[in-house]
This record gives C-alpha cells, sequence and structure tokens, in this order.
C-alpha cells in the first residue's frame, strides 16, 4: 500500500507540471539576427557607413511585427503556423547579445518536411484594424506602446538612430510605419523538418545597412529623416512604405 | 513490517519538511478558525474605454482582500514610528501623489523621488515584463513594489518586515481580517506575502475615467472647447482627421488606443532632462541602474498623463512646478544626450510651438483631470 502511495505521489505532482506533450508536433525556433556591414549590430555604437555622407550611423530601436506565418509542406499544402509576433532588436545592447538574436519559438507545429516559409512583415490591414485592448498583455498586439492611435493603426516597425555627417553635425532619424497598406510579404524556400517533440531552427539575417544605403532604394537619412507614416500617397506615407519594404527585402535566410 | 516501516518513516520526512514553517514557529498560533472564511469574488470593473483588467493568477480578487488592503494602505501601523502610511505620499485627491517634489518619509527624511499617481495603476501591469512599476522600472508586479519597496526603505517608511509581521500577528483586529481574506488558521500566517496580495487587491481597485476627454469619447454632446481641442490635435499631431501643421510629439510616448485610453506607452525613453554628454553622468540613473545597460542610464518611464493636473509638481525628480514648465521643457526639443528618445531628435516643428499654442497643450492636458472620483468612500481611510 504504502509502496504505492509515495511513487504515485512523486508521479502525479511530476506529471502535473509537464503535460503530456502532442507526439505530432514539434517546435519551430525562429531567430532573427541583425548586422550591419557583416558585424552583428549593437545598439547605441557608431558604426561607420562606407559612404561619404552620413559617415557613420548608430541605430537606437529596431523593432517590427512579423504576422501570417505560414509553411509549405512536401505537398504543396500551407500550414499557418502563427498569427502575430514582435521582433525586437531592443536587447542588442552588447555583442554577445547581438550575435545571439531574437528568437520566436512557435510550438504545436506539426512534424514532416517543409520546403517553404511564408512571413509577413507588419500587419495585414485585417489584423490593423483591432484595437490593444482586444488582447491580453501578453500579445505584442495588446499594448499601447505599439499603437498609434493618431492613425488608428499598430506601429508596424520602428527604426530610429543618430547620424554623423561629414560636417560633424549629429541628428536623429525615426521611420515608423503605422497606417494601413504597409503589409510586406516574403518567401523563402528553407528545406526543413519538424520533429515529434523536437525543436527546429531557422535563422534570419537582417542586413540593416540594406536599409539606407541599398543602391536603387537608399533613403536619404539627411533629408528625408523621419516620418509616422500619414495619409496615403503623401510624402511622410510613401517614406514609410519605402522603409518597411526596404526592411522587409533586407532579411534573409542565409 | 520492515519494508513498510521505512515507507512510513519516508513519508513523515516528506510531510515533516513539507511543514517546515509550522513546525519551527508554532509559538502564538492564535487560533482564528473560528471566524468564519466565506471570501466574495471581486471582479474590477474597467473604466469606460478600459479592457478587462489583468492580474497576477496567484492573487485573486476578494471583497474581503480588498477592504483589509484598504486598511493597510491607510494603516501608518506599517511605518517604524507609525507616523507615516501608504497614504501619507499617495493622496487620494491628489490622483495619490503628495504634491512635493521629494517624497517626504518619516522624521520629515526627504526622498530620492517624486511619488507617483496610483490611479488605473493596475493597468500598467503587463505579464512576464521584469520592468513595470517605479520610475526607474525597478519592480515588475505590485505584489513585489510592496514587499521590496517602502517599509524597508530608510528614507520612507524605516520599519523591518518581522516587526510588521508581528504587530499585525497580536493586533487586536487585523487577524481576524486576514483570516477573512486568506482563509489563515493562525495569527502567525500573517506574512509579508499576504500583506503585500491585500493591498495590490485594493490598489487594483482604484479605477476611473471621468475627465472631460473621457466624457467628449463617450458621452453624446460633451465636447472639448476649441482651444483643448486644438491642444488635442497637437498632442497628437499630424493625425487621420486632425491635419496640422504643427506636431508637439507627445502621442508618441504617452500614448493611447480607443479602447486602452492609458496615456501612457509605458516603456523608458530619455526625454531630455538633463544634458550630459557621457552617459555615466546623468545624476540618476533610472533603469539603466536597474539593468547595468549604459545606454538606458537616464532613462524613466513614460508614465500615465491622466489627472497630470493634481499631480504636481513633475517628473522623477519634480523639477518642474507647473504643466507650463514641462511643456516648456519639450518644446525647447529636450537637453541632449547620446541616449535622448528619438522622437525628441526628429521632431521639426515642437520647437516653433508659440506660446499660444503652449497654452492649448496645457488646456488639453488639464482635460484630462478626472475629479469625479475625489472622495470616494470605498477608496477613502477606513479609520
Ligand atoms: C515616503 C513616501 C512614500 C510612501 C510612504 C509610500 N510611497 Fe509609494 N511611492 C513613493 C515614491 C517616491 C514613488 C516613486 C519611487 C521611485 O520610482 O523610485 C512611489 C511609487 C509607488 C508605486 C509605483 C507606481 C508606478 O506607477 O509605478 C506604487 C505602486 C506605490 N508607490 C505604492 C505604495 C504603497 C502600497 C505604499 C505603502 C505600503 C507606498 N507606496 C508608500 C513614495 C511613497
Ligand atoms: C520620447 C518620449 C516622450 C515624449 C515624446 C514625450 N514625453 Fe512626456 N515623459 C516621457 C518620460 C520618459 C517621462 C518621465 C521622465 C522623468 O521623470 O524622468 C515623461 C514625463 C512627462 C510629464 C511628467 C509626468 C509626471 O507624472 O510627473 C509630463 C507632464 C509630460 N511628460 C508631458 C509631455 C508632453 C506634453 C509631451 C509633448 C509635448 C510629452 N510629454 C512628450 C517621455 C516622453
Amino acid at each position: 500500500m504504502y509502496k504505492l502511495i509515495l511513487p504515485l505521489f512523486i508521479a502525479c505532482s511530476f506529471f502535473q507540471c509537464n503535460p503530456e506533450p502532442d507526439p505530432n508536433t514539434g517546435t519551430l525556433e525562429l531567430v532573427f539576427k541583425s548586422s550591419f556591414n557583416g558585424s552583428p549590430l549593437v545598439l547605441y555604437q557608431k558604426d561607420s557607413t562606407n559612404v561619404s555622407d552620413p559617415t557613420t550611423i548608430t541605430f537606437k530601436k529596431l523593432d517590427f511585427f512579423v504576422s501570417d506565418i505560414k509553411i509549405q509542406d512536401s505537398s504543396n499544402e500551407w500550414q499557418y503556423i502563427k498569427d502575430a509576433g514582435y521582433v525586437s532588436m531592443a536587447n542588442n545592447l552588447s555583442l554577445d547579445a547581438a550575435s545571439e538574436g531574437y528568437s520566436m519559438t512557435i510550438n504545436e507545429v506539426p512534424i514532416g518536411d517543409y520546403e517553404g516559409l511564408e512571413i509577413g512583415i507588419g500587419l495585414s490591414d485585417q489584423v490593423n484594424a483591432t484595437l490593444p485592448g482586444d488582447y491580453s498583455s501578453s500579445s505584442p498586439l495588446g499594448l499601447n506602446a505599439n499603437y498609434w492611435a493618431s492613425w488608428d493603426s499598430y506601429i508596424l516597425c520602428k527604426i530610429e538612430g543618430d547620424i554623423e555627417q561629414s560636417n560633424a553635425s549629429v541628428s536623429g532619424f525615426l521611420y515608423h510605419a503605422g497606417v494601413n497598406g504597409m503589409h510586406q510579404i516574403r518567401n523563402y524556400s528553407p528545406s526543413f523538418s519538424i520533429g515529434s517533440n523536437a525543436k527546429t531552427q531557422i535563422v534570419f539575417e537582417i542586413k540593416a545597412e540594406e536599409l539606407f544605403f541599398k543602391t536603387g532604394s537608399s533613403i536619404d537619412l539627411i533629408n528625408d529623416n523621419q516620418t509616422h507614416s500619414g495619409q496615403s500617397g503623401s510624402d511622410a506615407y510613401n517614406l514609410a512604405l519605402k522603409a518597411i519594404q526596404n526592411l522587409s527585402n533586407s532579411i534573409y535566410i542565409p | 513490517m520492515g519494508k513498510h516501516f521505512y515507507w512510513i518513516i519516508g513519508l513523515m520526512a516528506v510531510g515533516f519538511f513539507a511543514c517546515e514553517d509550522q513546525i519551527i514557529k508554532p509559538s502564538v498560533c492564535n487560533n482564528l478558525e473560528a471566524y468564519n472564511y466565506a471570501p466574495s469574488s471581486y471582479t474590477v470593473i474597467p473604466p469606460e474605454g478600459f479592457p478587462a483588467m489583468e492580474h497576477p493568477d496567484d492573487n485573486p480578487i476578494t471583497v474581503e482582500g480588498i477592504e483589509l488592503g484598504r486598511h493597510l494602505f491607510y494603516d501608518p501601523i506599517l511605518s517604524r514610528d507609525s507616523t507615516i502610511s501608504c497614504s501619507s505620499c499617495h493622496q487620494l485627491n491628489k490622483a495619490f501623489t503628495d504634491g512635493l517634489s521629494k517624497a517626504e518619509g518619516i522624521e520629515g527624511r526627504l526622498g530620492r523621488r517624486s511619488s507617483m499617481s496610483l490611479i488605473n495603476i493596475g493597468y500598467s501591469w503587463i505579464k512576464n515584463r521584469p520592468h513595470n512599476f517605479m520610475w526607474d522600472g525597478k519592480f515588475t508586479s505590485l505584489e513585489e513594489q510592496i514587499v521590496g519597496g517602502p517599509i524597508e526603505d530608510p528614507v520612507e517608511m524605516d520599519n523591518d518586515w518581522e516587526t510588521v509581521e508581528n504587530v499585525l500577528r497580536q493586533h487586536p483586529s487585523y487577524p481576524q481580517m486576514f483570516r477573512s481574506a486568506f482563509g489563515i488558521n493562525c495569527s502567525d500566517e500573517i506574512n509579508r506575502q499576504l500583506i503585500a496580495k491585500a493591498i495590490a487587491q485594493f490598489e487594483r481597485t482604484l479605477n476611473s475615467a471621468g475627465s472631460r476627454f473621457d466624457e467628449d469619447l463617450w458621452v453624446p454632446f460633451v465636447y472639448l472647447s476649441a482651444q483643448e481641442l486644438r491642444g488635442k490635435t497637437l498632442f497628437e499631431g499630424d493625425a487621420a482627421g486632425a491635419t496640422s501643421t504643427k506636431d508637439a510629439e507627445c502621442a508618441h510616448c504617452h500614448s493611447f488606443s480607443a479602447n486602452k485610453t492609458l496615456f501612457a506607452r509605458n516603456e523608458y525613453s530619455n526625454n531630455g532632462l538633463d544634458s550630459v554628454n557621457n552617459l555615466n553622468d546623468f545624476t540618476d540613473l533610472g533603469l539603466g541602474a536597474i539593468t547595468g545597460n549604459l545606454s538606458q542610464n537616464g532613462q524613466f518611464r513614460e508614465v500615465t498623463l491622466r489627472n497630470i493636473g493634481l499631480t504636481a509638481p513633475y517628473m522623477h525628480d519634480g523639477r518642474f512646478a507647473t504643466l507650463e514648465e514641462a511643456v516648456g521643457h519639450y518644446a525647447s526639443g529636450g537637453q541632449n544626450a547620446p541616449n535622448l528618445a528619438a522622437e525628441l531628435t526628429t521632431a521639426p516643428t515642437l520647437v516653433t510651438l508659440t506660446a499660444s499654442e503652449k497654452e492649448d497643450l496645457v488646456a488639453f492636458l488639464h482635460a484630462l483631470t478626472d475629479s469625479s472620483y475625489f472622495n470616494k468612500p470605498e477608496w477613502s481611510s477606513p479609520f
């Protein structure tokens, strides 16, 4: 009798904390690492731009929503695995932290072999029509901090920092896309499999120099240094759109 | 028999260690089981424009817990010389602040920072976020703030928790109240965690949003004055339906949404109070002192502007006596520092606000004052 009670007791308390995981699913970990000209991007650190003006750039914030994440299995079926997440480089305050990147874990992904991944940068207009009070604070959609009441929109991306010009003057930059019509969709073709109760990692690299300095899509950090978005078609809107497009295009699976 | 015997001994040992606390100090079990324990659950009613309040799972709110918390909040018994209570520095009709630039503790000891409003305070809790409360984000929960904050702070209540626990255990009425709130059986089960839970429950009921701004949103035919509306447009900037040529950029950091009108982003930033070239040079390191990250030195919490007309003086150190001064500070563009917030370094029209535009902004800030809760009996001293 006693022989049974104690082991039972231990067994109960053990299983209480560890609900039996579903053997038909596994975990997908998306890791976002940002770099500037090949080195991990450390916030509040001055980097030289390799262009004549501005000469240096200091990133202070690089945050954005990702949304509607889907994966494509070997029979070309798409599985929807996550509605929205928030990628934030806020912890990139040291080289170590920046090298580690930001990790987002998606649980209960069906096991199998996959060859496609789709990810939205920003939010669809449909999700953007919801409000922080509609969510709990554990969702990035539940935070006032991510909402821009002036345009009834979430702030889809935040890119902020300082630059230094060749004449030594220092000025700030801020690009917030926070209005409908900004959702970017990226498609990748990584081959990966999800194993039973196992974790699979996919690493993304954000090449931050491409936000501003890529030939053909560069942004003038000196004269067009700020946008909080605006009415569709306005200069502010077009600048915000360019910023989020550049962001989306700067994200690679190496 | 032999094997069974060992199992029995084993089980007893487990039982013994599980209740170690009670066994080591059973000395003053003033038995409370004769008193009724039938707590009534309580649901926080969100003010208009606010979602349901979230709170930690391990502190469900009850009517009895709130009542106990209110008593403790107003009782100077928590301070070493029984002279000050939470309410000394958090006064009801000042949106629970004290009107001082730096708080005053026992024996008139000068605090480090200015007291903070407690209206809608439960809404500043973000689940799983380490830095939710205080100017510098030192505490993650209201409970933690009470356990780790004012009671033992030498410039606040200067007491020690053992003393507080013993005094309450031997008190003529508190043990019974702890019994009805938490179902304890012995008075010596009163401890700092339960004290904190009760006060936090009371704090989570301090919700109100009855300002003229709120009326304008929710009550038909109440409108802000033309001046207040001009101030609102400046506050929000170039917004949909309110195109303006000037943008005071306030709403970025004192943000709100139609169903979460906090007027606080509750993140941390440097809003340009001090001019420093080196991030080590701030007199108060703010968030940086808590996290150890240099770039977070001089960053403070982006607090609510609700009831700001009631909570002078302003900023963590109470440096501005009036809202005019606070607005004047922003309109100057802010003092320079390597981590000055980007919202302020890229604010093209903020520095061009005219005197009358600044007055409009101040008028709008006053429209965030809520006097509807003044002297509310449930929030007032029970003594
Ligand atoms: C001597 C004055 C004083 C007393 C007494 C005092 N407080 Fe405070 N309180 C302050 C000050 C000053 C701050 C801000 C301190 C800081 O950021 O360092 C504060 C901050 C707070 C906050 C954080 C609010 C926010 O928005 O983050 C809470 C909650 C709070 N106090 C509750 C209490 C409770 C409960 C008690 C009683 C147990 C109490 N206080 C006693 C002065 C006081
Ligand atoms: C970059 C973010 C940011 C912007 C933009 C901003 N604030 Fe603030 N605000 C803060 C922070 C951070 C604090 C707390 C600072 C401290 O005490 O060190 C604060 C504090 C205040 C306070 C004092 C609050 C109190 O309880 O004492 C007032 C008043 C205020 N801000 C008004 C405004 C107005 C008006 C505007 C627009 C002109 C504005 N703020 C723009 C970040 C910001």
